[in-house]
């Protein structure tokens, strides 16, 4: 018995002196001279792009060959990554899914110890949903113009801040959120501290990112959009009352699973469980697939009217700060009225493709003798907080338009409504565009809300002598 | 001797009950959790003022011997760290591949101190009364199983292998202990399951294996071959809100045949006895001593003008108690702060048990260096195993409990 004793013993502590270091497995095991096992299931020819929190491959799964479909691009949520989604690819594929139209890629550390941040991975989705459109077009021979979009938890959020701040809408056919915190989660907070707090600030209830990120309509564009959540409070852990319904979207077509049908799925279980996986797969196949080699509308003014260069497509506007939806009636021509905000898109419903979103307002400009100049009220910095950046322009009559994924704005961008939340490190970029037309020169701001700063302020040596500088050499994303 | 004493009320029971506090479950205690690294502190207090006999009995602590009321006060931290991940995830290699691993290292360090008379009747037998510091190491790895679920109810396994490393502080001569100075290692089954998403499950079942103590402490009142033990142990949490948990638990731990103790030393400091002493202890009901000794020296040898003094030396052994057995019911409250903070206060109320005692032989002499050739006469005492696998405290113990995930909201 003593001999089992100290073999156990031994076995043990040489385990535990591996795990020791406790630190995440894709850090762990390159220190030990060993490549982890990363899931990069992809075609012969796609290369997987980088992950903005990580600077690593993403990880993933995608295929090849024939496309009958859509392609869907699932996003996963906080600290897991494309591996979740295998059981989805593998129910995808026994309902008829091709094995190119379906592709999952891990933007995020995949640990609880480094938590992803919405506005942290924009550029990862973008990098995903272009990725992999440029990849098919180029193996189907044809142009893939949109993808559908199945997103969990984080994931959905993310997905609509990428739409929003890249506008992106016309490349999402129909957008489906599992469990997402369109409306907060309990478990976020405003005065969170921790590695986290990035995700914290996005998704606390009541948050001005989430006041942005819902701003002029929940389901801007053209896209068909779904959400899939709990609904009673007891099945998903993250939203219990009066959370229930915080994934609904206003305009989506919402499926309050458990609510409805008496399951008890959680979190995690809700989007991967066969009979939710169909529900989604009834919603995508009810969307509208474009012939082959047809090509997206777009809008052109002539004068005071608006009008699609298609025959078929219809313009579709919202005026003032609401962004029209799939329900916005089209018209085939729109006559601009002075000095009023039109955000439109065309759509041809014979294609059944969109065109992305574009602003038009017209008038005359109150400086129409000086340039349009946009300044903003935080230089580029490192702030320990998150702020709220205000821009204003010299033209009272300008709208401004933004965006924080580091592209320059169009003017289908986040239109400048209020201070911009500024809660991660994020290049904010904004343009003011006057009633006759004239821009503004881009206006850029590089700000790291850094956990970091916070470290270096509070370092032990600082605590006794205050007078000791700050040793902060800059932006670091957290994780890094 | 009926009891040369209850010397070991009080003693070291505590320690004994590491094992124990360190598998009773907690709300999700086996659930499956994210990926990542968890910290724990958690912080018990008891008053022990009752321990168990071999019968079953719940005893004040050193009654007869001095008047009850002092105390075994015992103060213990538990720091528990948590490590959750899959390092061979997105591999081929079977069962692990899909299945979370999970490493936990826990620490303890503690305060033990007998009060007031029970102290003084350590010294008495050249021990020191108390002891604190560093305790020993455990050290588990596991694996969950699969997540089921059938309609409303959620289910996981998991196995996974506890190694204690008996590292703490040992003194040899004192009454408590922090560290128990031998190896064990528990194999252990458990599950976690949640019904209606508000009524959570968390049972283990667990068999421990103990190591030889080759340097009892206490004069060999700790046992030199600690009996194995099996644990069993459930607990019930209630979800009223996503802050507010309540639970209640059940645990069991019972030995498997009984300790052996084959080094007993324990005697009293001073020697040799006078004879009044001696003669009182035995014949004439003065427990001064709290031997206890039953009528081995006549009257005719305590009247004897040859004899004026008496020597008391204990056989080594080996000796085998009747085994442990404790039983417990718990109860708490837990407050869920976001998702980085859970507040447990708990109570632990021991409901039945059973504290192993050994039946010494010690020789009566007349001369010094006594042992069986020189003795006059043969006595045996009842005496009180101690530490974690003899003894079994019948006093409640308190819990605070703190779970921190410093990167969390």
């Amino acid at each position: 018995m003593n001999t089992l004793i100290k073999f156990a013993s031994i076995t043990s502590i040489a385990l535990f002196a591996l795990l020791a270091s406790c630190a995440p497995r894709d850090i762990l095991l390159p220190k030990l001279g060993l490549k982890p096992y990363v899931l990069s299931d992809f075609p012969e020819g796609f290369t997987p792009p980088k992950s903005s929190e990580t600077g690593q491959a993403m990880p993933g799964f995608g295929g090849r060959g024939e496309l009958p479909h859509t392609p869907v691009v699932f996003i996963h949520g906080n600290t897991v990554s494309a591996r979740y989604w295998l059981p989805a690819r593998r129910h995808f594929k026994q309902r008829g899914f091709a094995d190119a139209g379906l592709w999952a890629l891990g933007y995020g550390w995949d640990n609880v110890r480094y938590f992803d941040s919405a506005d942290l991975s924009v550029q990862s989705v973008d990098r995903i949903v272009n990725g992999v459109m440029q990849y098919l077009s180029k193996e189907t021979g044809r142009p893939v113009q949109q993808v559908d979009i199945i997103g969990h938890s984080l994931g959905v959020t993310l997905v609509r801040q990428w739409m929003k701040q890249t506008n992106s809408y016309h490349k999402v056919r129909s957008f489906i959120g599992a469990c997402g915190a369109n409306d907060g989660v309990w478990t976020a907070s405003m005065d969170s501290r921790g590695q986290n707090r990035g995700v914290a600030f996005e998704l606390a209830p009541g948050s001005p990112w989430l006041a942005q990120l819902n701003a002029g309509g929940e389901t801007p564009g053209p896209t068909r959009y779904m959400t899939l959540y709990d609904g009673t409070g007891w099945g998903d852990v993250l939203f219990p009352e009066p959370y229930q319904d915080s994934s609904a979207l206003e305009g989506a077509e919402n499926l309050a699973y458990n609510r409805v049908h008496g399951t008890h799925y959680d979190h995690l279980e809700l989007p991967r469980e066969p009979e939710t996986m169909d529900a989604m797969i009834d919603f995508l196949r009810r969307g509208q697939e474009p012939p082959e080699r047809t090509y997206r509308p777009a809008i052109e003014r002539r004068g005071l009217a608006l009008q699609a260069n298609q025959a078929d497509a219809l313009v579709h506007c919202a005026s003032g700060s609401q962004y029209p939806n799939a329900q916005t009636a089209g018209v085939r021509s729109l006559n601009l009225a002075m000095d009023t905000l039109y955000t439109c898109y065309a759509r041809n419903p014979e294609t059944g493709l969109a065109s992305a979103l574009s602003r038009y307002k017209v008038g005359q400009s109150a400086v129409a003798d000086q340039a349009v100049q946009l300044a903003a009220d935080f230089e580029s910095n490192a702030y320990e907080n998150p702020i709220k950046v205000s821009l204003s322009s010299n033209d009272p009559g300008a709208y401004i338009v933004y965006s924080t994924s580091g592209q320059a704005p169009n003017t289908g961008s986040p239109l400048y409504t209020e201070p911009i939340y500024i809660s991660a490190p994020t290049t904010l970029i904004a343009l003011a565009i006057s009633a006759d037309g004239r821009r503004s020169k881009l206006l850029r701001r590089d700000y790291n809300i850094s956990l970091e700063l916070i470290e270096d302020e509070h370092t032990l040596e600082r605590q006794f002598d205050s007078a000791v500088s700050v040793d902060f050499e800059g932006k670091r994303h957290k994780g890094r | 001797m009926k009891q040369l004493s209850a010397l070991l009320l009080g003693c070291l029971f505590w320690a004994g009950a590491h094992a124990g506090i360190v598998f009773t479950p907690h709300v999700s205690e086996y659930g499956i959790l994210p990926a990542g690294q968890y910290t724990e502190f958690t912080l018990i207090g008891s008053e022990i003022e009752h321990i168990y006999d071999q019968d079953g009995n719940k005893v004040k602590l050193g009654v007869p011997f001095v008047p009850a009321g002092d105390s075994t006060d015992v103060g213990l931290g538990l720091i528990k760290y948590l490590w959750i991940g899959n390092l061979f995830r997105d591999s081929n290699i079977p069962i692990l591949s899909t299945r979370s691993q999970f490493c936990r290292v826990i620490g303890t360090m503690g305060y033990q101190q007998n009060t007031g008379l029970i102290a003084a009747r350590a010294r008495l037998f050249a021990q020191r009364p108390g002891a604190n510091g560093l305790g020993d190491v455990f050290g588990l790895c596991g694996i969950y199983g699969h997540e089921h679920r059938w309609g409303p109810l959620k289910f996981n396994g998991l196995i996974a292998n506890t190694v204690k490393f008996p590292v703490g502080s040992y003194d040899t001569q004192a009454a408590l202990n922090i560290g128990t100075n031998y190896w064990s290692t528990i194999p252990q089954l458990a599950f976690h399951a949640e019904l209606y998403g508000r009524l959570y499950i968390d049972g283990t079942v667990a068999y421990q294996f103990n190591g030889n103590n080759n340097r009892p402490s206490f004069g060999g009142l700790t046992p030199t071959k600690p009996a194995d033990v099996y644990n069993t142990e459930i607990n019930l949490a209630f979800k009223w809100s996503e802050h507010w948990f309540t639970d209640i638990g059940f645990s069991r731990r019972e030995s498997v045949g009984g300790n052996q103790y084959d080094r007993v030393t324990i005697n009293f400091k001073d020697q040799p006895l006078g004879a009044q002493t001696a003669c009182d202890n035995t014949n004439n009901g003065v427990n001064n001593l709290g031997l206890g000794l039953g009528p081995v020296i006549s009257q005719q040898l305590c009247d004897s003008p040859a004899l004026d003094q008496f020597y008391l030396n204990p056989r080594a052994g080996p000796y085998k108690d009747k085994g442990t057995q404790g039983t417990l019911l718990t109860a708490g409250i837990s407050y869920v702060y976001r998702a980085s903070t859970v507040v447990q206060a708990r109570v632990a109320k021991p409901i039945s048990g059973r504290g192993g005692q050994i039946d010494a032989v010690f020789d009566v002499c007349a001369t010094p260096e006594c042992g069986p050739d020189n003795a006059v006469s043969q006595v045996v005492s009842r005496l009180y195993g101690v530490q974690e696998a003899a003894a079994v405290a019948a006093s409640p113990y308190y819990e605070l409990r703190l779970v921190y995930l410093f990167w969390a909201p």
